[in-house]
């Protein structure tokens, strides 16, 4: 196989190259904050994560063995550990806030449309945060990173026919989730006087 | 109700379609703040790097290597030294004993004269 810019960064880097680590940051600093991001839905515990990523792989970098996958899936290996270490100490699932996120960078011509859009999409991004962390990994990856099968599953470590079962699994759950959530908006239960 | 009656429900390809679309229109690159971005690059880099660390690391563990092993060939060297010398004595007493002048009997004619 031959060595990509990221492997001979990653060898440079392994020996003591702080301008190749430099250049393994640059490249992944963003796609690492998105699935933080995503996973977590604050910036600033994203960005406190993000920092705790970096930090991490530069201690861990001169015992990296190579096992032929790509650098990437050490970086989200790691972020995906912190992420449950950070749900596992807090023992809650943040909500993300309207002020706080993807709403924010979008700017409405027609605000009330644009709320509505917003709770919905919040609305979404709730369920799709209750979803167990190896769908909601595999989620990002595809709709943020539009990764295909075949990287998403160098970065889980499964096969594309298992990324492309577990795929159609989430979606059949979120559907039904979904179901649910609109089943409840429509139909709100009753108090029992 | 909608759940029990949907559960063994397939995904249609329109459904899958529908909800890959949501998707896409809600999960969407975020981009992080540039100050965090440098903020954070000088921070990591500024950190001492860990292979130079484990070198120094490594050289400290092998100077201490070096002065227990040079302790433990000392205090060997030194039993055994004691051994030898104790070996010695006991071979030396041993010969000394054996090596010991009988008493002279004295003669019965020098006696009587």
């Amino acid at each position: 196989m031959p060595e990509t810019h990221d492997d001979l960064a990653l060898n440079r880097a392994i020996k003591g190259d702080r301008e190749a680590f430099g250049l393994l940051y640059e490249q992944y600093v963003s796609r690492i904050y998105n699935y933080i991001y995503y996973r977590i839905g604050n910036i600033h515990e994203a960005e406190d994560l993000t920092a705790r990523v970096f930090f991490r792989a530069m201690r861990r970098i001169a015992d990296y063995q190579n096992r032929g996958l790509p650098v990437s899936a050490w970086l989200y290996r790691i972020a995906h550990n912190l992420v449950a270490n950070w749900h596992r100490d807090r023992g809650r699932r943040p909500e993300i806030s309207l002020d706080d996120g993807i709403s924010s960078t979008t700017r409405p011509e027609y605000p009330e449309t644009s709320m509505l859009q917003n709770e919905e999409q919040e609305a979404l991004l709730k369920i799709i945060r209750k979803l167990p962390a190896e769908r909601q990994q595999l989620l990002i990856l595809k709709f943020v990173e539009h990764l295909s099968n075949v990287e998403i599953g160098q970065i889980m470590g499964r096969t594309e026919g298992a990324v492309k079962s577990l795929y159609h699994r989430t979606l059949l759950s979120l559907r039904n989730d979904m179901q649910d959530r609109l089943v409840e908006e429509f139909n709100p239960p009753v108090e029992l006087t | 109700m909608n759940r029990i009656l949907n559960f063994r429900r397939k995904l249609s390809g329109e459904e899958m379609m529908s909800i890959e679309s949501v998707l896409g229109a809600v999960m969407h690159p975020v981009t992080p703040r540039p100050e965090f971005i440098h903020s954070l690059q000088e921070r990591v880099l500024a950190t001492s790097f860990p292979e130079a660390e484990k070198i120094e690391k490594q050289a400290k563990q092998n100077i201490v290597m070096l002065i227990l092993s040079l302790m433990g060939v000392t205090i060997i060297l030194g039993v055994w030294i004691r051994v030898i010398v104790s070996l010695l004595k006991m071979i030396g007493l041993n010969h000394n004993s054996n090596r010991r002048p009988k008493r002279r009997r004295i003669a019965p004619a020098q006696s009587a004269a």
